[in-house]
């Protein structure tokens, strides 16, 4: 009896048809590994150690830089005006970038100058934007007292981010000035992609334009406007420039949202391990968050 | 395919966030790959490298950071000495950077954590904790070893360089403040003279203030300077601290303080006499007003002569406007906070022994009177020469004797004077009495943030020795 030996199958070689499109990515995968990747995951592990400026032993701590963080009786202030923050970023930003799409999709003489000096906010940085605000905000010198004080509708020389009471809304207003030039290319580029024949199709049928916007407008914006809102209010909830430049986080915390707090905990009182504790949980609870809103927005996609 | 889409974008998603949130995890840490700095030297093993870089060949390249901007006339004054130390020692490149100032404190940080320190550098609120962390080298063998004659710094300014009971720095500056005051707006209300008691300012102010014009310019949008340049100077003319001498625990719930504060507070919310953007108005927005004729007083050091100027090349020392002491309460003394910045050299710089000799170099007295020339200089001997025997230094002079830190070198004095800047943006807006405020800071620093830095075993202060 001839034993046959079982047919091994020879190893797969892979060609360099398969190979080559790693190795398009494999320069962004590298930078982003070590741009973004390496700091999170050591920013993980340093919120497990009583890491301070003050000494250079840094112990393990387990989780208690995690409890130390819930009991910072500050911390329930800052969410609150975190998530003020970004959500009131989000939506003025939405409606602001809505109308000004919606206008600039019409045809008209200009349209291209107007769609590029628009996008000017958005490119301009952070630091020159609250320089501009902070002069136009200017109790003696600003703009904004000067258009609106002869009005009288705001007390006069009324100090916009002096005033708590003002800080928040009017540190919102430059952002999103800043940030619906986002908000506009995406819906633009959202608004080319919709057939005219259903427009054509709606108004043979005697729709109106809100008709037009509530029916097929807005259906055919959903994914742009989901992947949109999500981005904005990730990049809303993680801002630092705009409110640090422009009111440092006060007066007396009414600005001082969480990059801010996260930032004087670390660099201000050199407790590292706090900060990077408050920052690992804050991205999990916010990644969390995004993928309940992003299945929600899913399931009522597939109903509609 | 709508599943797997779907799928795939949810994951880029979640993605984004987490780098996007990773980014401020990030800035929070150096990390364990980054070289830690070496431990300081000892102070024999200090000596013999001093004596040793003597006569070393080559150039080295001596980084080196301040905080003051390169367009500044202070920083011009340093330069001057600078340049003169590299033309006396060729072997010896000094590159300057200069980040900015309200920056400065966080770019030092980040650096000691990322082993990249400069090797010489101007040092602020963080400095108790580069020093308690090793990131700074001792000097008190290199005092020694040049024969540094520390009894000629002003003690105050010479003890904030200490931290447990070594030194870890050197006074560059040492500044108190005056009173810049309009003379055109106080002569249109009817003074020739600046007010010099606590009810001279209230009535000269209250006087002044009409028309667009305001009595008193108040710097609330910066924490150092609100607690600084405009509200210390209260407290310390009435004997107030905010902090106990043993640095044990908070002295704003007394007397002393709380009448200083609340007639600080009282300018504003009494009196108005301050202008309505004080909460936001940095020292800049306070040199604007000033040279513009809509402040008539404001609190100040001397460099603010030249700040005014530059807003204003119109106006004239001694004719439009002039500096005076701050006044005081009646039966007390002058008083303003004392400011002024450090030198330190980092223990992870290679070239410490080129360090070493910028140090040396900046400290004479006569090179202490150049550098300082816009501010005040740490040394007596410094003061015998130009522009500090100027006669227009008088008022500062006057002050200087009882000028004080407002919140003393220690671990937890940059939470100490957060905790208070907050304090008194709410006392400014009027949320709470200066009583109420005091005590609650002082409930809040005893019971909550004391404790933490002794639970922590870094205790709660610098332990100087007396100098």
């Amino acid at each position: 009896m001839i034993a046959v030996a079982p047919a091994v199958p020879a190893p797969r070689r892979l060609t360099y048809r398969q190979i080559y499109p790693y190795l398009l990515i494999a320069p962004s995968l590298t930078v982003f590994a070590l741009v973004l990747v390496y700091p999170f995951v050591d920013g993980v592990r340093i919120s497990f150690f009583q890491d301070t400026l003050m000494s250079q032993s840094r112990p393990f701590v387990g989780f208690d830089n995690y409890r130390v963080v819930f009991q910072i009786p500050q911390l329930g202030t800052v969410m609150r005006v975190s998530l003020t923050w970004a959500l009131g970023s989000v939506v003025g930003e939405a409606i602001l970038g809505m109308v000004v799409a919606l206008m600039l999709n019409r045809a008209f003489r200009g349209r291209g100058f107007f769609r590029s000096l628009l996008v000017v906010p958005w490119v301009m940085p952070a630091v020159v934007t609250a320089v501009i605000w902070r002069w136009l905000y200017h109790s003696e010198f600003g703009v904004v007292n000067q258009v609106f004080g002869p009005l009288g509708l705001f007390p006069d020389k009324e100090n916009w981010l002096g005033d708590p009471n003002t800080a928040l809304w009017a540190v919102m207003v430059a952002n999103i000035w800043r940030g619906f030039p986002f908000w506009m290319i995406m819906i633009l580029a959202g608004l080319q992609a919709i057939e005219p024949e259903l427009y054509e199709a709606a108004r043979v049928d005697g729709a109106r334009a809100w008709q037009l916007f509530r029916y097929i407008t807005l259906p055919n914006l959903r994914i742009v406007l989901t992947i949109t809102s999500i981005l904005s209010f990730v990049g809303n909830f993680n801002n630092f420039t705009l409110v640090y430049a422009l009111t440092e986080g006060g007066p007396v915390d009414s600005t001082k949202i969480l990059p801010i707090f996260i930032w004087e905990t670390a660099f201000k009182f050199t407790r590292f391990g706090e900060a990077a504790a408050m920052a690992t949980f804050f991205a999990v609870l916010m990644a969390m968050l995004i993928l309940v809103y992003a299945r929600t927005l899913r399931l009522r996609s597939r109903e509609v | 395919m709508a599943t797997h889409a779907s799928f795939s974008r949810r994951n880029f998603l979640i993605g984004m966030a987490g780098a996007a949130t990773s980014s401020v995890v990030a800035a929070c840490g150096g990390g364990s790959s980054a070289p830690a700095p070496k431990p300081a030297p000892t102070a024999a093993a200090a000596a013999v490298s001093t004596a040793a870089s003597t006569g070393t060949a080559g150039t080295v390249e001596l980084a080196y950071w301040s905080q003051l901007q390169p367009e500044t006339q202070r920083w011009k004054d340093n330069q001057v000495v600078i340049d003169a130390f590299m033309q006396a020692n060729p072997g010896i490149k000094v590159t300057t950077e200069h980040p900015a100032f309200a920056d400065f404190d966080t770019k030092l940080v980040t650096a000691a954590r990322a082993g990249t320190p400069p090797d010489m550098s101007e040092v602020s609120d963080s400095f108790p904790q580069l020093a308690k962390g090793g990131y700074l080298a001792q000097l008190d063998q290199f005092a020694q070893d040049v024969k540094l004659d520390l009894k000629d710094y002003y003690e105050g300014k010479l003890q904030t360089c200490y931290v447990d009971g070594k030194l870890w720095a050197l006074p560059i500056t040492a500044d108190c403040r005056g009173l810049w005051w309009n003379m055109n707006l106080l002569k249109d209300a009817g003074f020739d003279q600046p007010p010099t008691s606590w009810d001279q300012l209230v009535a000269t102010a209250q006087k002044v203030t009409r028309g667009g014009v305001y009595g008193w310019g108040v710097q609330g949008g910066n924490q150092g300077f609100m607690i600084c340049e405009q509200f210390s100077a209260f407290f310390i003319q009435n004997d107030g601290k905010i902090i106990s001498d043993d640095q044990t625990k908070a002295m704003t719930d007394q007397p002393e303080w709380i009448t200083g504060a609340t007639y600080w507070q009282e300018l504003t919310t009494k009196y108005k006499v301050t202008q309505p953007s004080a909460a936001t108005d940095d020292q800049n927005a306070t040199y604007a007003l000033f040279a513009q004729g809509k402040l008539a007083m404001f609190p100040g050091g001397p460099w603010a002569r030249a700040e005014i100027q530059r807003n204003n090349p119109n106006l004239t020392f001694g004719k439009d406007f002039s500096a005076s002491v701050v006044p005081y309460p009646t039966g007390k003394h002058p008083g303003t906070c004392q400011g002024g910045w450090l030198h330190s050299i980092w223990t992870a710089s290679k070239v410490q022994d080129a360090a070493k000799k910028l140090m040396a170099y900046y400290h004479t007295p006569e090179n202490i009177a150049q550098e300082a020339a816009n501010s005040m200089p740490t040394r007596r001997s410094a003061t015998n020469f130009k522009p500090f025997n100027d006669p227009w230094y008088k008022p500062f002079w006057d002050t200087m004797p009882y000028a004080l830190a407002p919140v003393p070198t220690m671990a937890a004095g940059a939470e100490i004077s957060t905790t208070l800047y907050k304090l008194l943006q709410s006392m400014l807006l009027g949320q709470q009495t200066a009583d109420q405020a005091g005590k609650a800071f002082a409930k809040d620093v005893n019971e909550r943030i004391l404790p933490r830095y002794v639970a922590a075993g870094v205790g709660s202060g610098c332990d100087c020795p007396e100098v």
